[in-house]
């Protein structure tokens, strides 16, 4: 019989005599689940898999305090497994790309001019990315183009973090404040978030794929 | 430095959703498996789990293993007469 999201918790504590078989259990659980969520990408082999699953545990346990119940245990459990295994995939598969080779590929341009405004609203997809262009280079500071750079690059944030010596938050927090620049620029040039979106609107969205 | 087109054309999708207050990545991680059992079993979703959904739509690192669960959900559940 499973354990239930209750039991899970109780059966993990140290001071448990059945925490030896409740750890087994669930490291058999995540490689079952490493195993699905992984099939197919490059480097996701067994020992990777082995890996990450004895990595989760230790995070899970250390975490163990602040699950609330709020799902099923084991779900908040494969959530956390499959966050350590792709940090760990991202990170091999960047190991050997700096933030500044990627500054190299995207060198300054001068073609940028700002648009002139539309007072009906009609503003095109081209004039709005140029003049994103010109808001990025006047309204953020350096260290904010460089983690949009790095993000729109694909780069992770983990990876970012590293190269730039900060947290993981830190570099979420650079880029959504480097967002709410950009956002309130707009604004104040006339163009609402509904005119933005809508320029854009018949093109696809990789984030929401 | 500069940016294609296509990357812009991104960051002006990204921009036009930005909201004052989200997620980080970390608060993501502590919600995404209530919002992945809401989205599941069709529960509605709080308005706490709707920045879940925000941040999902904002962060390619987050979607990509918020899909890989539901995928591991999905095959954990057909293949248990019971889950936990
Ligand atoms: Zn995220």
């Amino acid at each position: 019989m499973t354990p239930s999201s209750h039991e899970w918790p109780a059966r993990l504590a140290p001071a448990c005599i059945d925490r030896d078989a409740a750890l087994a259990e669930l490291r058999t659980l995540l490689i079952k689940g490493l195993h699905t969520g992984l099939s197919g990408r490059a480097g996701a082999d067994e020992g990777f898999i082995e890996d990450v699953a004895q990595m989760s545990l230790v995070r899970i346990l250390d975490h163990l305090p602040s699950f609330e119940g709020r799902s099923a245990f084991t779900t908040w459990a494969l959530a956390i497994a499959l966050r350590v295994a792709f940090i760990e995939l991202r990170r091999k598969h960047w190991n050997d790309v700096s933030l500044d080779a990627l500054k190299e590929q995207n060198p300054d341009h001068a073609d940028a001019t700002e648009p002139s405004p539309d007072p009906l609203g009609q503003a095109s997809r081209a004039s709005l990315i140029t003049m994103m262009h010109r808001l990025i280079q006047r309204e953020l500071t350096p260290l904010q183009r460089d983690v949009l750079l790095a993000e729109l690059n694909a780069m992770p944030q983990d990876e970012i973090a590293t190269q730039l010596g900060r947290t993981r938050n830190t570099i979420y927090k650079l880029g959504h404040d480097a967002r709410r620049a950009l956002k309130r620029a707009f604004e104040a040039a006339g163009y609402t978030a509904a005119d933005v979106l809508g320029v854009f609107a018949e093109t696809s969205n990789p984030l929401s794929s | 430095m500069s940016f294609t087109s296509e990357q812009i054309s991104n960051l002006v999708r990204q921009v036009g959703i930005t909201r004052d207050s989200e997620l980080n990545c970390n608060e993501c991680l502590h919600h995404v498996a209530e919002f992945a059992e809401c989205e599941l079993t069709g529960r509605q979703v709080t308005e706490a789990l709707e920045a879940v959904r925000h941040h999902l739509t904002l962060c390619i690192e987050c979607k990509e293993e918020y899909d890989e669960l539901l995928k591991v959900l999905r095959a954990l559940d057909d293949s248990s007469p019971a889950a936990s």
